[in-house]
């Protein structure tokens, strides 16, 4: 299972990256915007995406979009990381394709959940 | 220069251990060998104009620059007789990552000194300040004076003399 | 899972027992999943999402608050319910219960009991570290941000970059336990996310509450290394009230005049959320900015690993520029050897570019923080003033960038403060009411320039010939030209260094200042015209890895001098020299007197020349420093790399570092400067007073 974390913050990717390895994931790619993130994507071998909000260029919501428009990106899981939980955000949110989010900050069991959760509904789907 | 090259800690520890021995003025000292960096032959020093008095200049180690302390000056000994000889070499030290240079007269061995063969500092007869010295070992019949090269190398406790 | 319906969801809220924090977490995945369903009608699925939002909100659930917050859940859940059961029936905009437009750390929560920045044990101090670097960048960024709002109040994507640091800082310190600055950065957050969004104006108090929230921050992130090593230092006074000001930015005080908008006069700011709609609204664009961060991967290297590497470097050069010297080499019937040492010579030319360029930075980090000390300065002086800046991107070797700081400080200094005149003055004089300081970076060869140019009254020679003359350090300036005058500014004990204490937080007079750019082979020229303003410039060596050096011999020592501090070197005629009374040895030459100064009395070198005619001249210096030093003979000019000489000797007063010469001895630097100063000092220039 390989995952792309996408952040501008070098120290949050950090943060995921160790909470992943925690909960057993150790295959991750990193990207520090949207349009590195797109080209990591599309090298193709990822498996699930954990993507921050707030970016600076490309949103996370418009890389969700851009990941959604591609043909290789109808169904890879993406989970946003975000500090915002209000009725326009999440409408917003799964609009874009995200098919849930985190909220920060968050232990390593919630990240362990929240994948569990969308990788059981992708599954089913 | 008032500021001393390295501060001297007031530490409790065992003393055995292996010494780097040398010559100075016909008498035997030593330094523990873990503050012992390498030993290099005599080279062009260059003197530092204004600098303390027993710096007597600088060398060139690889490329880096570092000083050398004339040991003879630091005990207010006077200058060897018989001026600088094939034999006359400088220790490298390597004191809290400062490494600094000291010239002897010439380098004997490096032995093993025993705890038990280790006395007190006397606290007089001695032409070493004996501040400097963390003990006097007796083997073999020959007496070595330990140093302390923290305390060697504190200056400001020169400058007040 | 297309089976899911309503009523599953309804199923796994009758399963949310109080305190059963796992079987709400199972509600709201549910709840997600319908969210996402698109077959769901579309105020359905907005009554779902504000019941996740609810559920996302953990100060809902808090102790006693948790029946509250399901019977919110619950309500939501109902509004969902009903529009299912009516189908396409038109049912009114559903009454739901306020949500919570934020989540709001618990962290902020947190802090209200405890007024230290305390880290809890269990932290992960690498990513500590890691977040202090990037906190600073983030709220650097802001900074600059919030200068370019000055002008530009509409600029959306500066809006978004001090967002984003706020943001950031908020989410990124969460993680770490820092709840004070979590808790701090989300109120600052809170107010942007309002200007963001058009609710709230970027005038009236809210600019500078955001410049004292990065402050604030600045502060914070500064305290944290205290923290970590067990001392939780106290959060400041300002830390409550600027955290309520932040989420009541209209309440604030009445707005202080602006520095840079208060043309025409400030108008009644009314409170900033009524005038909003006024204000354009703020675009989003396309990022352009600085702050963008590069496509191509970096590494990270320790500096001093670049230093060392920057250095062997500069040996190398130094051994090949030997090598081509070589009398072998030079030999003509060694034609392949010399063809294979020009060929060797190239490469390492191209590899001592490259190495110097690693350590290249730009101007910018240096020039930002003036921006903001002309502002508060001009604010408190009630002075209009605009700074531009041209050339930030001048690349310096990184040691320099640093050494910058302080020089530049006291020049913008003295062009507010002294330069530019208030308003009304210079309405007086036929001038904009508005004054212009412009600093102006480039790059000349292998110096560089920092120009800062002010348009306000001028150097004064007439108040700076008192002050001096009240310091003592002249009696009279009758015979001083113009320029001698002016750099009187930069004589010890003319500034004061109380003047930059309040706004640098650190006190170095003018003199120091100098004295380090001298150190660095710098050196600083000031002109001015009465009435017009004035330009400082600072020129530099862009690096100080090599330096091109004259070796001189004084008796059998061998001494390196700067070549850029050199004028020139002469022998004197005998008659060229003579002895002013109480001044020591002067020699008169092109047109000028100079005061000599025997460099072997100085550096106590024995052995020497004593003979003025016999030896060579060499003037050094600018200004009123102009100074002849005596030295025995020019051996030849050396590129040479500076080395300090070590700790354990530290600074040696006169020289300013050792290097390896040629033959692999040590040769000491000549600190110039330091040598002119201390010889001014003395009565008769006759040596250098050991420390």
């Amino acid at each position: 299972m390989r995952f792309l974390v996408v952040d501008d913050s070098a120290t949050m990717r950090r943060i995921i990256v160790n909470s992943l390895d925690r909960i057993g994931y150790q295959d991750v790619v990193e990207a520090d915007d949207g349009a590195s993130a797109l080209s990591k994507f599309a090298e193709g071998g990822i498996n699930f995406i954990i993507t921050d909000w707030n970016m600076p260029q490309m949103s996370g919501l418009d890389f969700a979009r851009n990941v959604r428009a591609r043909a290789d990106g109808a169904s890879t899981p993406i989970l946003m990381v975000t500090t915002r939980s209000a009725r326009e955000d999440i409408l917003a949110a799964v609009e874009a394709g995200v098919n849930n989010y985190v909220l920060k900050p968050f232990t390593p069991p919630v990240l362990k959940e929240k994948i569990d959760a969308v990788l059981s509904v992708s599954a089913a789907a | 220069m008032t500021a001393p090259l390295v501060e001297s800690p007031a530490t409790t520890r065992t003393l055995g251990g292996k010494y780097l021995t040398f010559v100075l003025a016909n008498e035997e000292y030593a330094f523990e060998i873990l503050t012992v960096h390498e030993i290099i032959g005599i080279m062009a020093v260059t003197p530092v104009p204004h600098s303390h008095p027993v710096i007597r200049g600088v060398v060139n180690l690889r490329g880096k620059v570092i000083p050398i302390v004339d040991l003879r000056r630091r005990f207010n000994m006077t200058p060897p007789p018989e001026g600088e000889t094939p034999e006359t070499c400088i220790i490298v030290l390597n004191v809290r990552n400062l490494l600094v240079g000291i010239a002897v007269d010439a380098v004997s061995e490096v032995r093993m000194i025993n705890e038990a063969e280790i006395e007190p500092p006397p606290s007089f007869g001695s032409d070493v300040d004996t501040s400097c010295l963390l003990g006097v070992a007796n083997s073999e019949g020959k007496v070595r004076m330990l140093l302390d090269a923290d305390k060697v190398l504190a200056l400001d406790v020169i400058a007040t003399l | 899972m297309a089976t899911l319906t309503i009523d599953d969801a309804i199923a796994a809220f009758v399963a949310c027992e109080p305190g059963d924090e796992a079987a709400r977490r199972k509600l709201r995945e549910r709840l997600w999943t319908l969210v996402a369903d698109r077959s769901l009608a579309s105020p359905i699925r907005t009554a779902l999402a504000d019941a996740i939002a609810v559920l996302d909100d953990p100060a809902e659930f808090k102790g006693a608050k948790e029946a509250d917050g399901l019977e919110k859940v619950r309500q939501a859940l109902e509004v969902a319910v009903d529009h299912a059961e009516c189908g396409d029936r038109a049912v009114s905009e559903p009454e739901v219960p306020s949500v919570p437009k934020e989540f709001v750390p618990e962290a902020a929560v947190a802090r209200a009991s405890t007024m230290l920045l305390a880290i809890p044990d269990d932290a992960d101090r690498s990513l500590i570290e890691d977040f202090i670097a990037e906190a600073r960048e983030y709220l650097e960024g802001a900074e600059a941000a919030l200068l370019r709002l000055e002008s530009a109040p509409d600029d959306g994507e500066a809006i978004n970059d001090v967002f984003r640091a706020f943001h950031t800082i908020k989410g990124t310190s969460s993680f770490l336990g820092l709840s004070a600055i979590a808790g701090f950065a989300h109120h600052a957050e809170d107010m942007l996310d309002r200007v963001r969004a058009g609710e709230l104006a970027f005038a009236g108090q809210v600019p500078e509450l955001s410049f004292r929230a990065v402050d604030l921050l600045k502060t914070l992130v500064a305290a944290i290394p205290q923290a970590l090593a067990g001392h939780a230092p106290e959060l400041p006074d300002e830390y409550e009230p600027l955290s309520h000001a932040l989420s009541h930015p209209e309440e604030a005080a009445a707005p202080r005049a602006r520095t840079v908008e208060s043309e025409g006069g400030s108008a009644p700011e009314p409170s900033a959320a009524d005038h909003a709609p006024d204000h354009a609204p703020v675009v989003m664009r396309a990022g352009t900015a600085a702050s963008v961060p590069t496509a191509d991967p970096l590494v990270k290297v320790r500096t001093d690993k670049l230093d060392r590497l920057v250095e062997m470097v500069g040996e190398l050069v130094i051994a090949q520029t030997m090598l081509v010297q070589d009398g072998v080499v030079r030999d003509a019937s060694n034609h392949h050897l010399a063809q294979k040492v020009r060929h060797a010579d190239k490469i390492v030319r191209e590899l001592q570019d490259l190495s110097l360029g690693l350590r290249m930075v730009p101007l910018k980090g240096a020039i930002t923080k003036l921006a903001r000390v002309v502002r508060d300065l001009a604010t408190r002086s009630g002075k209009q003033i605009t700074f531009t800046v041209a050339g930030e991107d001048t690349e310096v070797d990184r040691t320099l960038v640093d050494l910058l700081a302080d020089p530049l400080l006291h020049m913008v200094r003295n062009a507010v403060d002294h330069g530019i005149e208030t308003p009304s003055e210079r309405l007086k004089a036929g001038k904009p009411a508005m004054g212009t300081v412009r600093l102006e970076a480039s790059q000349a060869g292998d110096r560089v320039l920092v120009k800062l140019i002010d348009d306000g009254r001028g150097l004064q020679r007439d108040k700076i010939v008192a002050k001096a003359i009240e310091k003592g350090i002249i009696t009279s300036a009758e015979s001083m030209s113009d320029t001698e005058v002016f750099d009187l500014i930069f004589a010890p004990g003319f500034s004061t260094a109380e003047q930059v204490t309040e706004v640098s937080g650190r006190g170095v007079g003018m003199d120091v200042v100098r004295r380090n750019l001298m150190a660095m082979r710098g050196r600083t020229v000031i002109s001015s015209k009465a009435g017009k303003g004035s330009v400082f410039t600072i020129e530099l060596p862009l690096t100080l890895a090599i330096t091109d050096g004259m070796i001189v011999r004084v008796g059998a020592e061998r001494f390196i001098v700067p070549t850029a501090q050199i004028r020139r070197c002469f022998r004197p005629e005998p008659s060229a020299v003579f002895t002013a009374q109480g001044k020591g040895e002067m020699v008169q030459t092109a047109g000028e007197v100079l005061p000599v100064v025997r460099l072997h009395r100085a550096l106590r070198v024995v052995g020497a020349q004593e003979g003025v005619d016999q030896g060579i001249l060499m003037v050094v210096g600018d200004g009123n420093n102009r100074t002849a030093f005596l030295v025995d003979e020019l051996l030849g000019q050396q590129q040479v790399v500076a080395k300090p000489l070590g700790d354990a000797i530290g600074r040696v007063q006169g020289l300013t570092g050792g290097a390896i010469l040629g033959d692999g001895r040590v040769g000491l630097i000549l600190d110039v400067d330091e040598l002119v100063v201390a010889s001014r000092g003395t009565s008769s220039a006759t040596g250098v007073q050991a420390a």
